[in-house]
């Protein structure tokens, strides 16, 4: 079930971007990686003991990955004129600059690190680390917050521009700075992803090719959902991460060759994903 | 054919040919092994890319031939070509079962199972013991060639690997040239540019699409088989999507238009010109990511396209052109 949240989180950050962009962006799994990165660092330097330093690990990693993200908006995929080819390609570049930056500032270590909240929970005959609930509660407040973002004027206008982001008449007709909005999505989706990444570190420890390992499974949730439909990335990722929580107890390691076979089924039965629109490219 | 392309051909011939003797270590003859292989794959990745097929697959069916290839002179020891030919054919079967579904799901639906496919090869291969797992696959037969009047006894291991290569980088080359000429190569040129153009006089775009992705798939086996030859091992770690996004990277740094050549430029952009440039390894993926964000900014046709930004440039060679033609005229 931890896994399912770590999934949504990530993919719906993923889904906010192309939904309010229609632009995918393959680096994004790299600023999940950034946030865990940084929030790590920032864990064994600071020095407010092991929860305050995890917790504004977890902030810090929010703002660095936004910060990142927009810049990656501003720096390169707006330059390249927001083209959903060069996008991706240009993403594929960014995805590798982040892996490598972050090897040669942060070292190609993995880093492991002292579990901030000890002790376990029994509920049914099954012991469950307090960790795993808090990380649950964050990921849930996280999503809280997105929610109440979304329903703010800018998260209007970033639903507004999702309609039709290549040529969103409507929302422009309102007011709405495209531009603005698009960076201002993905400093939100980046961000989101990295806060992630410092919720994730208390469990799995940082290194920098964490991004590698969850890419392909929330871009499979991100486009079996439905290419840019938070919902469908909500209740993709969570079965996903069932799936996955479960198919690796039955199963073991090679659950993930079925998993795989089925989405490849849905997404030739329905390429456009479960919720979403097919988007001009 | 201009007479420009037959000197500039033999030059490159007569180069290609000595080249091995006069590099000063196996480490760039290997060097440039790996990046005509790479080549070869990359090809593959633009030809599928000019009908508009994004592939984040070539990986995929470089090491299926790669792998099959091993097997087969492993286990059966049979002579390198009879083993690759094997891989080829086998990858077209797959490649034809794979890519009906892939090609119907439309762009997106495509590069999603294409990285499926790639994920599940992966995890296939790394999971299943008797293909070496996770660990690889070990001693796999080399070719060998004793050249004795070389020193180095790891250059003239390799150089029998380097002709073989750029054997298949120019057969491929001249099998792409001889498609692109082709009706095929026209219905493909007419589905880039419009696909629903395309289908309005006439082209069923799906089986064009297809045969590009079998194509591809075939001569990305090829390389592959000619790669685990060369390594003598083979580690599913090779055969990632990562690298998938390298051969992606390739051919468009280099340039999707200039289907024939454009892959091979972007190859040895990728590969060869941080080597020349001194890069270190650490630094070597921010080069690349960073020329690869500059050329899409810049040069979104490719670094090929470069000549056609400077109309001096090539006003000049017009004006050269016409006085060569008015000479050959007054002849």
């Amino acid at each position: 079930m931890v896994l399912a949240g770590v999934y949504i989180l990530v993919a719906v950050g993923l889904a906010l971007v192309m939904g309010t962009t229609d632009l995918l962006n393959l680096a994004h799994a790299d600023f999940y990686m950034l946030g865990a990165m940084v929030a790590a660092e920032i864990y064994t330097v600071a020095h407010y003991g092991n929860q305050l330093n995890w917790l504004l690990g977890i902030l810090i990693a929010l703002i660095i990955a936004g910060a990142f993200g927009g810049l990656c908006y501003w720096l390169v995929f707006k330059p390249v004129g927001n083209d959903f080819l060069a996008v991706l390609v240009t993403s594929l570049a960014v995805g590798m600059i982040l892996v490598q930056g972050s090897i040669l500032v942060f070292g190609e270590k993995d880093i492991f690190l002292q579990n901030p909240i000890p002790g376990t929970l029994s509920i049914f005959a099954a012991q469950i680390t307090l960790l795993k609930i808090v990380v649950v509660v964050l990921a849930l407040a996280t999503m809280m917050g997105l929610f109440l973002l979304l329903k703010t004027k800018v998260g209007k206008a970033m639903r507004a521009i999702g309609e039709n982001p290549i040529n969103p008449v409507a929302a422009l007709l309102q007011g709405v700075d495209a531009g603005r909005i698009f960076l201002i999505s993905m400093i939100i989706g980046c961000g989101l992803a990295g806060a992630t990444g410092g919720i994730v570190i208390a469990l799995f420890g940082a290194d920098p090719h964490m991004g590698e390992y969850i890419l392909l499974k929330v871009l499979l949730i991100v486009m079996v959902g439905g290419f840019g439909s938070i919902k469908g990335a909500i209740l993709v990722g969570f079965v996903m991460g069932m799936a996955e929580s479960l198919g690796y107890h039955f199963v073991g390691p090679n659950y993930i060759i079925i998993l795989l076979a089925i989405v490849g089924l849905l997404t030739y039965l329905r390429p456009a994903g479960l919720f979403g629109r097919v988007p001009e490219i | 054919m201009k007479h420009k392309t037959i000197a500039g051909f033999f030059a490159g011939v007569t180069i290609a040919l000595f080249l091995p003797f006069l590099v000063p270590s196996s480490y760039y003859l290997h060097l440039i092994i790996i990046t005509v292989i790479y080549a070869i794959v990359a090809s593959g990745v633009a030809l599928q890319y000019r009908v508009g097929l994004i592939s984040l697959g070539a990986a995929t069916f470089w090491g299926l031939g790669a792998y099959v290839s091993a097997l087969l002179s492993l286990n059966l020891n049979l002579p390198l070509w009879i083993c690759s030919l094997l891989a080829a054919i086998t990858s077209a079967i797959i490649a034809l079962l794979l890519g009906f579904p892939a090609v119907k799901s439309g762009r997106i639906g495509f590069i999603v199972l294409t990285l499926v496919m790639n994920g599940i090869f992966v995890q296939v291969v790394g999971a299943t013991e008797s293909l070496g797992g996770w660990v690889g696959l070990i001693g796999i037969k080399h070719l060998t060639l004793p050249i004795p009047f070389l020193e180095s006894p790891g250059t003239s291991a390799k150089i029998p690997y380097y002709f073989l290569a750029l054997c298949l980088l120019g057969f491929t080359v001249f099998v792409f040239h001889r498609l692109y000429q082709s009706y095929i190569g026209r219905a493909w040129s007419a589905i880039g540019l419009d696909l629903n153009l395309a289908e309005s006089i006439g082209i069923t775009t799906f089986r064009y699409k297809l045969a590009a992705f079998v194509i591809a798939a075939v001569s990305a086996s090829l390389a592959g088989s000619l790669y685990a030859s060369y390594q003598g091992f083979l580690v599913p770690r090779a055969f990632t999507i990562v690298m998938s996004a390298y051969f992606l990277m390739y051919a468009i740094i280099g340039g999707v238009e200039f289907a024939l050549v454009g892959p091979i430029v972007g190859t040895f952009i990728g590969i060869i010109l941080p080597e020349v440039l001194r890069i270190s390894e650490s630094f070597e993926p921010l080069f690349f990511g960073l020329t690869l964000i500059l050329v899409m900014r810049f040069l979104p046709r490719g670094i090929l396209s470069l000549p056609r930004q400077f109309p001096i440039f090539s006003r000049a060679l017009q004006k050269i052109g016409a006085k060569w033609h008015a000479y050959i005229r007054s002849r």
